[in-house]
C-alpha cells in the first residue's frame, strides 16, 4: 500500500483504524489472544468486595456489553470485579486440569534467566518466591482455568481490537486495545506475575498532510518502564518499527502481552519492594559508599518476556484478521465500569491484580493514555513535520516584534533611570536625603528584568534560526533523535547462557545454602572458615562458567592486598604518621618555593 | 618551565610496575627454597610441599610476567594471591615478616592496575 491509498482526513474511524490497524506477533506457545469482551462477559460472575465480604452481583450468563455498568441493582460500596475463574471454581476439574502440563504447547524456553545474571539477583530471585507464598497472588489452577473458557470458544474465536480516534489540532490518535482473558507470564512462562484479565495498549499518531491525506508519522507501544517519548518510534524508523504496508508490527510478550518493536527475549526487571524507610536508609548508605545518588531498583529482579514473533499472526495479510470495534465514550462497559476485569488477589504489589478497563486505572480515575493519548508520548509538544517550518517564521516573527518593543521600552527607562540617578545626586548633596529611594530602585530593577528578556530572545531567535537552516539542510531529524532508552534484546546463544551455566544457575544458591547448613551441623568450630572456603569455591565455579575468572582473581588478590597492607600499617603506624607528615610538609615546602622562584629569578626577556 | 615528558613518564612507570613485582617475586621464590633447604625435614611434609610449590610458583610466575603474556599475567596474579595468603599465615602464627609483606602487597596492587591489566590485554568488567 503506498502514499496514494491513504485515508482523507475526514475519512471514518473505523476506516482510519483498519487502514493503520497493527500486525500482532505472538510466540509460539501463547495460549490466549485478544478477544472480544462480549465474548468474555457472558462467561464471567460480576462480583463485589467490600473489606472482606464478597458479594455476587451476577452469575456467569447474566452478564453482557450492555447490562454491565448499567444495571442499578449493582450500585453499592467496595470494590467491583468480573472474574471468570472465580465462577468455575471446582475442585474435581481443578484436578484434571492441574495435572496438565501449565507451559504451553509449542515454547521452548531460552537461556535461563538465572543463568544470565550474578549471585545477588539469583537471591533476591529466591526471596521473591518466597514472598509469593506469603502475598496474595493467583493460583496456579486459575491459569488452566481460564485457558479452559477460552479454548471453549473455539478455535475460530474473533481476533479483536477495540479502536479509538482521537483527533486535537496537531496529531490525529489512532488507539488500539486488545483484551485477553488472562496473563499467565509467571506460570506459563517463569515470568514475573500472572493475573486475570489484560488490557495491553498501542498508539499510531497521524497528520494532515498537504493534500489532505493522513500521513503516519508515529507509532507507540505502551511498556511498563518507559514513559513518554521513549514509547514511540518514527514511522521511518526501520530499525525499530517493522512496518507490513502501512501496519506496524508489534511482537507481544509471551503470556504478559507487553508490546514491543522488535522481536527477541527480552530481560525486564521487577522490584522487590520494601518500606520507604528501609529504602532511605539504603540509599543513603549507597551513597556514604559513593555509589552515587538514590537508585529506582534497589532490589532487582531479572525475568525474561519472550518476544520471538515466531507464533500466531494476527493483522492484514497473516493467517488471522482483525475484528474490530470502534470504541468511544458512548459505550457504558468501557466509560462507566470502574471495576477491575479478572480476580483481585489484594497483593500488595499489585502485580497479581486484574486491571481496570481501558478507560481507567485500578484505583478507578481516568488513565491518562485514555484522557490525553497525545501527551501519553510526550506529542503535545511536538508539531507535525510540514507545520513546523511554519511555526517557527511565525515565532520568528513575534519575537522580532517584541525585541523591538524591548529595545523601545529599555532605552525609555534607560533615560528615566539616569534623569532619576542625577536629581537623586543632586537632592542628596543639596538636602543631604534624597527623593523616595524606591522608585529609582524599582525602575533599575525593570530595566535589568527587561535586558535579561531581550538577551533570552537572542538565544532563542538564534535557536529557533538554528533549527530553521537544519531542517532546511537535512530535511529532517534523524528518527532516534527523540529517543533516551531503547530496549534491546538480549543476546541469545551466547556463551553465558550455556548448559552449564544454567544448571548451575539454578542449583547454586540451594547448594549454597545447604552446604552452609551442613557446616553448621558437622563443624561448628571452624564454621566461620569453612563457610568462607565454600563461598569461595562456588564464586570461582560461578566466574569460571561466567569466563570471568580474571577479574575474580585481581578483585580477591587486591583484597588481600589490601588487608596485608593495612596490617603493616597497624604494626607501623607511628613510623607511617612521620612518614606521611615528612612528605606533607616536604611537598608543602616545594609549592612554596616553587612560588619564590620567578621572584628571586625573573624571567628573562627575549631579545626583539 | 619544562612540559614534562609524558611518554618518558609513561615508560618509567610501567617499568616500575612490571619489574618491582618480577624482583618481589624472585625474591619470595628464592626464600621459600632456602627457607626448604636450610628446614629440611624439621617442619611438616605438607607445609614443605606447599613451600616448595609457592617457591617454585613465584619463580615461575617472574618469567610469566616478563613473557608479557595474558596467561602469564593471570598465573603471576594467582601465585602473588597465594604468597599473600601464606604470609598472612606467618603473620596469624606470629612471625610476621612485615617489609616483605609490604612488598608483596604493593606488588600485588602493581599487577593488579587497571594499567598493567591493559598491557597483558586483559579488559576489566
Amino acid at each position: 500500500m503506498n502514499d496514494r491509498t491513504r485515508p482523507a482526513s475526514d475519512a471514518s474511524d473505523l476506516e482510519l483504524l483498519r487502514h493503520f490497524e497493527p500486525v500482532l506477533r505472538f510466540t509460539r506457545g501463547e495460549s490466549f489472544f485478544p478477544m472480544s469482551v462480549a465474548d468474555y462477559l457472558p462467561h464471567a460472575a460480576h462480583m463485589r468486595r467490600d473489606g472482606n465480604d464478597e458479594t455476587l452481583l451476577a452469575v456467569p450468563g447474566q452478564l453482557s456489553v450492555d447490562t454491565l455498568a448499567t444495571d442499578l441493582n449493582y450500585a453499592g460500596p467496595g470494590r467491583e470485579y468480573v472474574t471468570v475463574v472465580a465462577a468455575t471454581s471446582d475442585d474435581s476439574v481443578d484436578a484434571r486440569l492441574m495435572a496438565r502440563p501449565n507451559q504451553a504447547v509449542g515454547f521452548r524456553r531460552g537461556g535461563g534467566r538465572l543463568a544470565r545474571v550474578g549471585y545477588t539477583s539469583r537471591l533476591i530471585d529466591a526471596l521473591f518466591s518466597i514472598t509469593l507464598l506469603a502475598r496474595g497472588r493467583v493460583r496456579g489452577t486459575l491459569s488452566r482455568r481460564s485457558v479452559e473458557m477460552y479454548r471453549s470458544l473455539g478455535p475460530d474465536a474473533e481476533r479483536v481490537y477495540y479502536g479509538r480516534v482521537v483527533r486535537s489540532e496537531t496529531w490525529i490518535a489512532l488507539q488500539y486495545w486488545f483484551f485477553y482473558a488472562f496473563n499467565d507470564w509467571r506460570s506459563g512462562f517463569k515470568g514475573a506475575n500472572d493475573h486475570e484479565a489484560d488490557w495491553e495498549q498501542i498508539f499510531v499518531y497521524l497528520y494532515i498532510g498537504d493534500d489532505g491525506q493522513v500521513v503516519p508519522r508515529w507509532a507507540a507501544y505502551a511498556q511498563h518502564d518507559y514513559e513518554g517519548r521513549d514509547l514511540r518510534r518514527r514511522w521511518d524508523d526501520r530499525d525499530e518499527l517493522e512496518l507490513v504496508g502501512d501496519h506496524p508490527v508489534v511482537n507481544s510478550g509471551a503470556g504478559s502481552h507487553a508490546s514491543y518493536f522488535r522481536a527477541g527475549e527480552y530481560m525486564t526487571q521487577q522490584e522487590l519492594r520494601m518500606p520507604d524507610a528501609l529504602r532511605a536508609l539504603i540509599n543513603a548508605g549507597a551513597r556514604l559508599l559513593g555509589g552515587g545518588g538514590a537508585r529506582e531498583r534497589i532490589l532487582p529482579i531479572a525475568f525474561i518476556d519472550y518476544a520471538r514473533g515466531d507464533g500466531e499472526s494476527i493483522g492484514p495479510g497473516c493467517e488471522r484478521e482483525w475484528s474490530p470495534v470502534v470504541l468511544d465514550e458512548s459505550q457504558r462497559w468501557a466509560s462507566s465500569y470502574r471495576g477491575l476485569w479478572g480476580i483481585s488477589v489484594q497483593d500488595p504489589f499489585e502485580g497479581e491484580d486484574a486491571p481496570a478497563g481501558p478507560m481507567f486505572n485500578r484505583d478507578g480515575s481516568v488513565r491518562r493514555s485514555w484522557s490525553h493519548p497525545i501527551a501519553f508520548a510526550e506529542l503535545d509538544a511536538v508539531p507535525p513535520p510540514n507545520r513546523e517550518q511554519a511555526l517557527l517564521d511565525e515565532r520568528e516573527v513575534d519575537l522580532i516584534r517584541r525585541q523591538q518593543e524591548l529595545a523601545d521600552q529599555i532605552a525609555e527607562l534607560e533615560a528615566t533611570v539616569v534623569t532619576s540617578g542625577v536629581e537623586q545626586g543632586y537632592l542628596v548633596s543639596l538636602a543631604g536625603r534624597g527623593r523616595s529611594p524606591g522608585e529609582l530602585q524599582a525602575a533599575r530593577e525593570r530595566l535589568a528584568e527587561l535586558n535579561d528578556e531581550r538577551a533570552a530572545n537572542v538565544v532563542r531567535l538564534n535557536a529557533l534560526r538554528q533549527r530553521r537552516e537544519q531542517l532546511r539542510a537535512t530535511g529532517d531529524d534523524p528518527p532516534q533523535a527523540h529517543l533516551r532508552r531503547i530496549p534491546r534484546p538480549a543476546a541469545v546463544g551466547s556463551t553465558t547462557t550455556s548448559r552449564a551455566l544454567e544448571f548451575w544457575a539454578a542449583s547454586s544458591v540451594s547448594l549454597l545454602l545447604l552446604a552452609l547448613v551442613g557446616i553448621m551441623w558437622l563443624a561448628p568450630q571452624s564454621a566461620v572458615i569453612a563457610a568462607l572456603v565454600v563461598i569461595g569455591a562456588f564464586v570461582f565455579v560461578e566466574s569460571l562458567l561466567q569466563d570471568r575468572v580474571a577479574d575474580l582473581l585481581v578483585a580477591w588478590t587486591r583484597l588481600l592486598a589490601v588487608i596485608i597492607l593495612v596490617l603493616v600499617g597497624i604494626a607501623f603506624w607511628q613510623q607511617l604518621v612521620i612518614v606521611v607528615a615528612v612528605a606533607a610538609g616536604l611537598f608543602v615546602l616545594r609549592e612554596n618555593l616553587l612560588e619564590l622562584v620567578p621572584v628571586i629569578r625573573p624571567p628573562r626577556r627575549r631579545p626583539e | 618551565l619544562a612540559t614534562p615528558n609524558t611518554a618518558r613518564i609513561s615508560a618509567a612507570r610501567r617499568f616500575i610496575t612490571i619489574v618491582v613485582p618480577v624482583v618481589v617475586l624472585l625474591i619470595a621464590g628464592g626464600d621459600h627454597l632456602v627457607q626448604i633447604t636450610e628446614a629440611g625435614v624439621a617442619i611438616q611434609p605438607g607445609l614443605t610441599a606447599f613451600g616448595l610449590a609457592l617457591g617454585v610458583g613465584c619463580l615461575a610466575a617472574a618469567g610469566a610476567l616478563l613473557s608479557g603474556r595474558r596467561i602469564g599475567w593471570l598465573f603471576a596474579v594467582s601465585i602473588v594471591g597465594w604468597e599473600i595468603v601464606a604470609w598472612l599465615a606467618q603473620w596469624q602464627a606470629g612471625a610476621p615478616r612485615f617489609g616483605g609483606m609490604m612488598l608483596l602487597g604493593i606488588s600485588a596492587l602493581l599487577i593488579t592496575s587497571r594499567e598493567v591489566r591493559a598491557l597483558y590485554r586483559d579488559e576489566p568488567d
